[in-house]
């Protein structure tokens, strides 16, 4: 069963000169697969990322998420949708400062009216499941970058989302961090069956994945499937990236 | 494009944000540019009460202007701090700290001088208005409009050296060598408010001392005391005891958990710590406000109760009966009948003579007859007494002395003019002492007991009244150049003229018209210069609070784009940010009300005014429907510009 759905879609951001971001871009995602979006700056990936978490209109197209259109509803149902439906994991946290690790967590089922002895026992299993159940009562500003970005995504995940976007998720962490925090996302995805979609710059961040798409300049170029070994896999990522990405030097910033 | 250029630019193309702050600028240069237009009228020095009022404008003036300044001070604090970014690339760029301090100087200069001319401007159109105004409150002649050279003058150096000294001031909020701090903004993590027990407990002993200190009889060390203790202590309710509160509002997670509360609740406790300083400053303004109106209109409300409530129009007193007595009694007789006004006179012989209360203090007193009292009995509204044996009497105390206090069963002892005891049957308090409001208490006797009173009494003690029931006047309340004010003004004026030319002091003719008027004029000039200022501290007050929401917007934006994102409906939102703005809009009036209440109660009780409720609620009202209007607006500004965020 596809989770995701994208056919034929297309984004022209009108202007004086029109720029065309997406063109006939056609996607499916299946149930708990995790696949990944590469390409280089400015190829579209954020504007996919966009279409699909229903923040932006896409000029024509269809983008179908659980097999309904968010596109056909109104902005509450929208608002509902996002809460319920999709799971956000982005590169700067957003988490708030004012709440606690906890109250960050709980904040989705908070909106949704949900009861309190169910919140709980949600919010043990996903701080469980991300080992987190130490900074529970700390704030965000206490805890590290790799803590900050575990809280968002048991936040992301505490709804049970048909799909989790993960914008960037390691773009503000060390190596360690960025490690630690895909290895729960590859966790998620495998134990709990959670279907995953990553748009991300970074190779090693990348390889975690099933499949990956790469896009060029607004359109579809490659797509290469991950087997066994992740070595291998991470060496195809970078063979596919300098030969869609053109120069083999604009990846020298990569760590390896 | 040259510095200056620059400067100017950057106000107007910045010409939205600054537009609040210009526009209050130029409305409180417009007050106290007509205070000034008044206080330097040729027409003022003139008038008998001119010279009073022009000082009383003087106050208003002073007032206004040190409330701009902390005005000035705080908006211009508040726009710099959203502009730090600004400061920090100019500062990367390779500014100087001296450029800098001069980009603000000429911004804030522009926008002073901008106000001070629209200030001015608007204010001339308003003065002919005012002076209109003003004459009317006063009761004197119109003043014509004239060229106020002296107030342009005064105004714009006064308003000049303001934004001069206060631009300098401003110079120290940046930190001119911290530039990574600027260019990142207030990107520092919040601190979570904390709760001290010992400066709650300060904070409450303080309230409490204030409390006290009012109730303790009324003087300037007691009102100075209050203050000294209820300011500060206001201060600590909004740092100490309100974050005590969000965290007693925190404990149940049951109520925290649920819907939006979670977002504006945790906000909002960061948010009242943040703006301890500003709820404070805007309680203080909002008490005073509503105290100085509240005041008045308390005043204004016992005098109309006690001009409605007077049973006579006219009141004729003898002290001493001599040859003067017949001329006054004569003087109102001819001025009535020639006015063609019906009267009933009535006759009333007095026997000066005091009572001992339970302390032992003598307490002047006035016996009455009870035949003469069941006479007058239908005139005054009372239902008539029953018969009183010798040895009982009826107290009919005046409202005007409350220390005076007697209770009905009580005995009292009369040492002269003849000695007695006397149970008291009954105390009566009406609400207007029907004999003449500042008459003694008056004790109603028996017949008997009262004929061997006069007997023994001696003549400086007899006093004979004469009470005039107009039925014409009394009705609705007198207005200046009607029949009833300007004889019973008439004839005051007579009497006291009469007694000066004559050096005897044996007689007086009061009026309850006389009494309503004097009392008016004394509080309708205090009224207009009170309601003036009223209504710039909660216009001021409006503006604190939308800089302050103004400061956060950004930081507010940030937070919301990314929880729409994460499903927050714009109802959800809207729902969120209004709680928030109410409670910094409405915390402060209810604090200010509660407060009013508190102080104002004693301190008019002991002028002997007890209605003070009504008036405070009022006046509690006024600022509550003024503030809902800045509320309506600040809020759908405030969450237009939010809803802009979301996705």
């Amino acid at each position: 069963m596809n989770v995701l759905e994208v056919t034929a879609l297309n984004k022209v951001y009108p202007g004086k000169v029109n720029t065309q971001a997406l063109t006939d871009i056609h996607l499916s995602i299946e149930q708990g697969e995790f696949v990944g979006i590469m390409g280089p700056s400015g190829s579209g990936k954020t504007t996919l990322l966009n279409m699909v978490s229903t923040i932006d209109q896409p000029s024509s197209g269809v983008v179908n998420i659980g097999g309904s259109n968010p596109y056909l509803m109104n902005k509450k149902e929208l608002a509902l949708f996002r809460r319920r439906q999709l799971g956000f994991v982005f590169q700067d946290f957003n988490l708030l400062e004012t709440l606690t690790v906890a109250e960050n967590i709980v904040l989705p089922l908070t909106l949704d009216n949900r009861k309190l002895a169910e919140m709980d026992a949600l919010l043990q299993k996903v701080a469980d499941r991300l080992n987190i159940k130490d900074i529970l009562n700390k704030r965000t500003y206490e805890i590290s970058g790799g803590q900050r970005q575990r809280t968002a995504i048991a936040r992301a995940i505490i709804t049970s989302p048909a799909i989790i976007l993960a914008d960037e998720p390691t773009g503000a962490l060390d190596s360690n961090s960025s490690r630690i925090v895909m290895e729960s996302l590859e966790d998620i995805n495998r134990k709990e069956g959670t279907t995953l979609m990553l748009v991300t710059h970074d190779p090693l961040a990348a390889s975690y994945c099933n499949r990956i798409v790469f896009i060029k300049d607004g359109k579809l170029a490659a797509e290469i499937h991950r087997g066994d070994n992740r070595q291998a896999f991470f060496q195809k990522i970078i063979d596919t990236l300098s030969f869609w990405g053109g120069n083999t030097h604009e990846l020298s910033s990569i760590r390896v | 494009m040259s510095f200056p250029q620059f400067a100017f630019n950057n106000v107007r193309r910045n010409a939205r944000a600054y537009m609040a702050f210009f526009l209050s600028s130029a409305f409180m240069v417009m007050i106290f540019f007509s205070y000034a237009v008044f206080m330097y009228h040729p027409g003022v020095t003139s008038v008998e009460m001119g010279e009073n009022s022009a000082a009383g404008m003087k106050i208003a003036s002073f007032i206004v202007f040190i409330f701009a300044f902390f005005f000035v001070m705080y908006s211009i604090s508040a726009f710099l701090k959203l502009r730090n970014q600004e400061f920090g690339i100019l500062m990367i760029l390779g500014a100087r700290p001296g450029q800098i301090n001069r980009l603000i100087l000429l911004e804030n200069m522009l926008i002073g001088l901008l106000s001070i001319v629209t200030g001015m401007a608007a204010g001339m159109l308003l003065s002919k208005l005012f002076l209109l105004l003003s004459t009317t409150a006063m009761g004197i002649d119109n003043l014509p409009f004239y060229w106020p050279v002296k107030a342009l003058v005064m105004t714009s150096v006064a308003f000049v050296a303001l934004f001069l000294v206060n631009s300098v001031f401003t110079f120290l909020f940046i930190r001119k060598n911290q530039v990574l701090e600027l260019l990142k903004g207030s990107v520092k993590p919040k601190k979570e408010p904390k709760v001290s027990w010992l400066l709650s407990l300060l904070g409450l002993a303080l309230l409490t001392a204030g409390a006290y200190a009012i109730w303790t009889p009324l003087s300037p060390l007691s009102l100075l005391a209050a203050a000294v203790t209820g300011i500060p202590g206001t201060y600590f309710f909004y740092s100490q005891l309100s974050v005590l509160g969000m965290r007693l509002l925190k404990i149940s997670r049951k109520r925290v958990w649920r819907g939006t509360n979670l977002l504006w609740i945790s906000e909002m406790s960061y948010k009242i710590k943040d703006n301890a300083r500003m709820l404070f400053l805007v309680t203080v303004v909002t008490s005073l406000a509503c105290m100085a109106a509240g005041f008045l209109l308390s005043i204004s409300q016992a005098n109309r109760t006690s001009y409605m409530n007077s049973p006579f129009g006219m009141i004729y007193t003898i002290y001493d009966r001599g040859t003067a007595a017949e001329t006054g009694r004569q003087k109102i007789l001819s001025t009535l009948e020639q006015n063609g006004i019906k009267y009933t006179e009535n006759k009333v012989n007095f026997i000066r003579s005091s009572i001992k209360d339970q302390r032992d203090k003598f307490n002047s007193v006035m016996l009455l007859p009870l035949s003469r009292f069941n006479q007058l009995a239908g005139q005054i509204e009372s239902a008539g007494l029953p018969p009183l044996t010798d040895g009982e009497a009826v107290l009919l105390l005046n409202p005007r002395y409350s220390d005076v206090k007697f209770d009905s069963g009580q005995m009292v002892s009369l040492p002269a003019p003849k000695e007695g005891k006397l149970a008291l049957k009954q105390v009566q308090k009406p609400k207007v002492m029907p004999f003449g409001q500042y008459t003694a208490p008056v004790l109603i006797v028996s017949d008997g007991y009262y004929k061997q009173a006069a007997a023994a009494a001696d003549r400086s003690n007899l006093l004979e009244y004469y009470f005039y029931k107009i039925p014409a006047w009394g009705d609705a309340l007198p207005k200046a150049g009607e029949p009833e004010t300007v004889i019973s003004g008439e004839l005051e004026t007579w009497s006291r003229d009469w007694n000066f030319a004559n050096d005897n002091w044996d007689t007086l003719i009061s009026t309850s018209a006389g009494d309503y008027m004097a009392s008016k004029q004394g509080t309708s000039m205090l009224s207009f210069i009170g309601i003036f200022i009223a209504l710039i501290f909660s216009l001021s007050s409006a503006s604190f609070l939308y800089f302050k929401l103004h400061t956060e917007l950004n930081a507010d934006m940030k937070m919301y784009h990314s929880l729409s994102k994460i499903g927050l409906s714009v109802r959800e939102m809207s729902a969120a940010a209004t709680r928030q703005i109410a409670l910094l809009f409405y915390i402060p009036i209810l604090i200010a009300a509660v407060q009013t209440l508190v102080v104002i109660r004693p301190v008019l009780y002991q002028i002997n005014i007890q209605n003070v409720t009504m008036p405070v609620l009022v006046t509690a009202a006024a600022f509550l429907a003024v503030q809902t209007v800045y509320f309506i607006i600040v809020r759908s500004r405030y969450v237009h510009s939010l809803k802009k965020m979301m996705v």
